[in-house]
């Protein structure tokens, strides 16, 4: 675990370095100015701080059936997301695309 | 396209002036866009499944924006690689990719919950170990 130096292994360990240098990281921007300085050749793309988020479970609670499980088992580990083509809403399937459920989505 | 999702960890005490600090780490395969996106959020941001939408989402927003500057558009297939959580895994998350196919944004989305943490022998649970020594 951690040795196999693969580039995320390597990625992480870099960014793990300045954390344990400084003794006191004063706001989330500190930390992401160490993010971001971390690596020499490869950085972070985006490094950016999420200050707010909207609420997406009340905006899509009209739309997701209101006695659709999906624990455990019910959502399979890989799915697939596609446009119908006759029904022209989106279904659900598992990945052996043995019998498609309908997924409630109304179009908007 | 593909977007490999994992969340870390940082800085959790109970000290009295320290701040519960979450980074979340996205790895991006797709052409111009390929690299690591870093978005952080602290204690003031409520987690859940509105914290992961609104992280794809911004993913979604920054590969175009960056694909666009080299003159590319977003490809019609998507595949996201999750943490196999309840944040991630949840009816709001598929309504939230599905919304992308009724919106036409892609033809064609496929997600994956595989990224069990310590149970797959692949590069991502290689990541925990260094980052558990954070919290």
């Amino acid at each position: 675990m951690g040795h196999t130096h693969n580039h995320l292994d390597q990625e992480f360990s870099v960014l793990s370095r300045p954390i344990f240098k400084a003794e006191f990281i004063a706001s989330p921007d500190a930390l992401l100015k160490l993010y971001s300085t971390a690596h020499k050749d490869v950085r972070p793309l985006i490094n950016r701080q999420i200050h707010a988020v909207a609420d997406y479970t009340q905006y899509y609670a009209p739309f997701v059936h209101g006695k659709l499980k999906l624990v455990n088992n019910i959502i399979p580990l890989i799915l697939h997301i596609r446009r119908h083509t006759l029904w022209g809403s989106t279904s659900m399937g598992d990945h052996q695309s043995v019998g498609y459920a309908r997924f409630s989505v109304r179009h908007v | 396209m593909v977007f490999v999702i994992f969340l870390f960890l940082l800085f959790h005490s109970n000290g009295a002036f320290c701040r519960n600090c979450r980074t979340c780490g996205v790895e991006v395969d797709c052409a111009f866009a390929t690299g690591l996106y870093l978005y952080h959020t602290d204690e003031t941001v409520a987690g859940g499944a509105n914290v992961m939408i609104e992280i794809c989402r911004q993913v979604l927003d920054d590969v175009s924006r960056i694909l666009a500057h080299q003159g590319k558009k977003l490809p019609n297939s998507i595949s996201f690689s999750f943490d196999n959580s309840g944040e991630n895994k949840n009816k709001f998350m598929i309504c939230f990719q599905s919304h992308l196919v009724l919106a036409d944004k892609f033809l064609d989305i496929s997600v994956r919950f595989e990224l069990s943490n310590n149970y797959l022998h692949m590069h991502f649970e290689i990541i925990f170990p260094n980052l558990r020594l954070f919290s």
